[in-house]
């Protein structure tokens, strides 16, 4: 998971703990991108605001990422 | 989603870093950071064990939300002066009259280019203050060696050093700092960054199943660092477009020199304006301004910014053909 060489900038927001699985979804851009193509669960990709949203909505904290 | 678009009063942390992560609260509450690197490497200071700790602690933290609420408050930072990245003048300048690359990743602005936004705007107005060179440093720099993977856990403490001073010991877990819980090395860091050079630094630390509550009183330039590594580092004005590097003892031993003194072998010229001056590939620096102790490149390079401006000249003595040769080398 961790390859600090990378030179992209993505932003992924977690939800500690995890949330519900996203099995089956589509993988964003910016997942196919950054070759995350194995991490699911509850990663946002690019969107703060809908990380901040789960996050209040469950009362768990954020794992905000930059990369 | 682009650094354009971050509040960057919200998420605050070393921008040079190529993997950095904030744990927080959703209604904006820091609890720690995670995320470090130095001249040793991208991957010296971080593990996935780290990690896993600091996410333990963190989770800790939340758990005791809001009642810790009063510890946590510096963990924010003061409020920047720019909020958006576009608001950076200098970063405005690069990148507000090209709005449509801003989605492409060739005009996407990076997390670097905002130390980039700093330090050329500082520059650009004539209020660079070099202090500000000296980014999160790291716990070593007042004498502690973190353990990476427990990411709190002092592995060693330098002979002589202000944690050594204050009775810190290898074993001691580090707890708080001025107050903050710390999470990991990146929290250390945080606290260093933004307290005075001279200054007093309270320390808790977990030993033997006890907390002690330790001093370090800080002075001097224990900040400095080989700062080579960062991103941001070529938007620091001056530049002397060459690369020489550091020869080994023996090398320099062939030359007839001491392992410490100055021996450079320039490997790479890149400004015409150099050449001009007489520099050649290959000639070897033993002399700069009268400096005659041994660097590396990076060193040089920091050695220039902290001592020279745009358009000032340094004078060097370089051997060639075994004859010493004086030049004048414009530095832009």
């Amino acid at each position: 998971m961790i390859r600090p060489r990378r030179r992209t900038l993505a932003i992924a927001c977690g939800i500690m703990m995890g949330v519900a699985a996203l099995g089956g979804a589509q993988l964003s851009n910016l997942q196919l991108e950054l070759e995350d193509v194995e991490i699911g669960g509850g990663w946002i990709y690019g969107d703060l605001d809908e990380g901040f949203a789960q996050a209040k909505e469950t009362g768990q904290p954020l794992f905000v990422l930059f990369r | 989603m682009h650094m354009a678009n971050v509040d960057l009063a919200q998420f605050q942390f070393d921008y040079d870093l190529t993997w950095a992560a904030i744990f927080m609260n959703a209604d904006g509450t820091v609890y720690g950071r995670f995320g470090s690197r130095s001249i040793e490497g991208a991957t010296a200071h971080i593990s996935v064990p780290a990690l896993q700790n600091a996410m333990a602690r963190a989770l800790g933290l939340h758990a005791g939300y809001p009642a810790n609420r009063a510890q946590l408050v510096d963990k924010r930072g003061p409020e920047p002066r720019w909020t958006r990245a576009l608001d950076i003048p200098a970063l405005r300048r690069r990148m507000g009259d090209r709005p449509e690359e801003q989605t492409e990743r060739k005009g996407c602005i990076h997390c670097h280019h905002i130390h980039d936004g700093y330090n050329e705007t500082a520059q650009n107005s004539g209020t660079f203050d070099q202090e500000t060179m000296w980014k999160f440093p790291m716990p070593d720099n007042v004498g502690m060696a973190i353990d990476v993977d427990s990411g709190a856990v002092v592995e060693s403490v330098a002979e002589g050093s202000f944690a050594a001073v204050a009775g810190i010991r290898a074993g001691d877990q580090v707890v708080s700092m001025n107050g903050q819980p710390i999470i990991s090395q990146a929290d250390m860091q945080w606290v260093l960054h933004h307290i005075a050079s001279d200054s007093e630094l309270e320390v808790v630390v977990a030993r033997d199943g006890a907390e002690a509550r330790k001093t370090l009183a800080l002075s001097g330039d224990w900040k400095r660092s080989n700062i080579v590594w960062r991103a941001s580092f070529p938007s620091i004005r001056p530049h002397l477009w060459i690369r020489a590097l550091d020869m080994s003892a023996e090398d320099k031993a062939a030359l007839g020199l001491a392992p410490d003194a100055r021996a450079m072998d320039v490997t790479t010229i890149w400004a015409g304006g150099v050449r001009r001056a007489g520099l050649e590939i290959g000639d070897i620096i033993v002399d700069a301004d009268g400096d005659t102790s041994a660097m590396d490149d990076g060193e040089f390079k920091i050695w220039l910014k902290l001592n020279y401006k745009d358009g000032d000249k340094l004078p060097i003595v370089v051997l060639r053909d075994g004859k010493r040769v004086s030049l004048s080398i414009p530095i832009e």
